[in-house]
């Protein structure tokens, strides 16, 4: 227990050096809470607010999560296409690409336009920009498969092409980099889903901060924007662990 | 050089070949089913683009008969063309000239049908399947039912059944090889390709597993091509030895092998292997000093 706290307090202390300094920083110069709360305040906004911080913050998860899976499942199919049919690729690579190159502000008013204001758009924005480096990480994890492995399937006459070489040695293959592309991910997802909640003014700690704001109720934005980074942080390392779990598997 | 052709000429000996094993009882045994899987190849060349123009032999003109259930092994020096010549046997690489045929047919019939095994020096292993599974692999490739019967009965041949579930991480190299033979093996071929399967062994395991090998295709007689940096390895294991020339690679000298099997450990204690050995060892010196002489 006391090693645990103290291996915490040698990787962190930088954290709680830099909470100290704020909470120092704004007592002595008497700041109002308009402009910057305190540590304090925020952590109580935190714990007075509890369940409906925790009900925001459920969802803004969940519509994360289910964007982050969507265009997950997206990307793979659409590369497992590309991946078939090198025709196919040369249409899509490009089309991905435009869509990834829109800066989300931009992109966000267009949607909303065309699907209306809610969750749901939330969950189209986060899946379009997921997508992206879904695909781009799993086509190129397919078509990785070693030469050896390669000669070896052609000399039990499996074409390198077809279906069964993709289902029993492509698509596994691709399976490290799909575990990259999460990682990496899993936080974007979560910080874009907010953005877009934010822009859109649909439920979940986007809209927190948004209302927060505008009442200046500052210690709420800000215990949103916290809750926001723990949260993101914790989609990284929920995935990391995902990662290192799985990916010694596929060393040979 | 004009020896050395005569050398190649002159072994059109393949009947003899067969009417010399005839005696020895696993000979006979396999020449009844043999038929199917001798193999045939007749003045094979392939060149490879440089770029340029320019254009690398890298084998040339190259004829052999292989009588089925023989065991054939490949020396010669680094880069002399007897990968090659073994990819095209297996039907990975076109000849530019000239015809490869087993039982008759092209390596490609014979890949579609199922009738060729190999296995290289990069074990090429799935690392996230079992060894159960990586064996398993041919079965689901081809899109035949997986005979799980066949499966355990291969893994116990090279000495695996309580490795089942192990993934090749946690193998060694050995084992890893095994395994992949085991693989090259299931579908029950009738040509069984191995190019350099212990290159990256230790001496001693390499030397247990020629043993391993050798016991496994006398309880599997299967046309056997091997190629081999070592010698030591090709006099142990196989019935006549060609010996490649580089650059463009040649059959240099074709050299039976008079030792009785089974062949074990001891083997190499035998005359008859000393001799040939130090024959054939100094053959390959002969022929890759006069290759870097020209």
């Amino acid at each position: 227990m006391i090693s645990t706290l103290k291996g915490i307090w040698t990787r962190y202390w930088g954290i709680l050096i830099l909470l100290a300094a704020w909470q120092f920083f704004v007592s002595i110069n008497n700041i109002n809470s308009i402009v910057a709360p305190s540590p304090q305040a925020v952590v109580l906004s935190l714990i007075n607010n509890a369940d409906y911080f925790a009900g925001e913050a459920l969802r803004t998860t969940l519509t994360a999560s289910g964007g982050l899976l969507l265009g997950l499942l997206l990307g793979i199919v659409i590369a497992a296409l590309a991946w078939s049919t090198p025709t196919l690729s040369g249409l899509l690579m490009p089309m991905a690409l435009l869509l990834r190159s829109i800066p989300i502000v931009a992109f966000v008013p267009i949607i909303v336009r065309i699907a209306g204001y809610g969750t749901h758009t939330v969950l189209i924005v986060t899946t379009v920009l997921s997508f992206f480096p879904c695909y781009v990480f799993a086509l190129s994890g397919f078509q990785e498969v070693a030469q050896v492995r390669k000669d070896f399937c052609r000399s039990v006459g499996c074409k390198t092409v077809g279906w069964r070489f993709f289902r029993y040695v492509a698509m596994p293959t691709a399976v490290p980099n799909i575990l990259t592309a999460l990682r990496v991910l899993a936080p974007t997802a979560l910080l874009v889903a907010l953005v877009a909640e934010f822009l859109i003014g649909a439920d979940g700690l986007g809209y927190v901060m948004l209302r927060a704001r505008s009442d200046l109720e500052m210690d709420k934005s800000w215990a949103a924007a916290l809750l926001a980074s723990v949260l993101s942080v914790a989609f990284f390392a929920l995935f990391s662990w995902f990662d290192k779990k799985y990916r010694s598997n596929w060393q040979a | 050089m004009g020896d050395l052709e005569n050398c190649v000429m002159s072994n059109t000996s393949h009947a003899q070949t067969l009417q010399a094993v005839a005696g020895k009882p696993r000979e006979a045994e396999s020449a009844s089913i043999t038929g199917p899987s001798e193999i045939a190849l007749t003045n094979v060349s392939k060149t490879f683009a440089l770029g340029k123009g320019q254009t690398l032999d890298a084998v040339s003109n190259v004829n052999l008969n292989i009588a089925g259930g023989e065991f054939i092994a490949l020396i010669g020096a680094s880069g002399c063309g007897k990968s090659t010549l073994l990819r095209m046997i297996a039907g990975l690489e076109d000849p530019s000239q000239g015809s490869i045929t087993i039982a008759g047919q092209s390596p490609e019939d014979c890949i579609k049908r199922q009738k060729l095994g190999i296995a290289m020096q990069e074990h090429g292993l799935m690392p996230w399947l079992s060894a159960w599974d990586n064996v398993a692999l041919p079965f689901r490739l081809a899109g035949l039912p997986v005979d799980t019967e066949r499966v355990d009965e291969l893994l116990a041949l090279v000495g695996l059944a309580d490795f089942a579930q192990a993934l090749p991480k946690q193998l060694s190299g050995g084992m890893k090889q095994r395994v992949s033979i085991a693989r090259a093996l299931v579908l029950k071929p009738d040509v069984l390709i191995l190019d350099e399967p212990f290159g990256a062994l230790d001496a001693v395991t390499r030397r247990l597993m020629n043993n391993e090998l050798q016991r496994i295709w006398s309880q599997q007689p299967t046309t056997t091509i091997l190629v081999t940096h070592s010698v030591e390895e090709a006099v142990f294991l196989a019935d006549r030895i060609c010996l490649m020339s580089p650059r463009p690679g040649r059959l240099a000298l074709i050299e039976e092998v008079e030792l009785n099997r089974p062949r074990g450990l001891d083997t190499m204690h035998e005359p008859e292997f000393r001799q040939t050995l130090a024959k054939l060892t100094a053959a390959l010196d002969d022929v890759c000093t006069q290759g870097s002489r020209q």
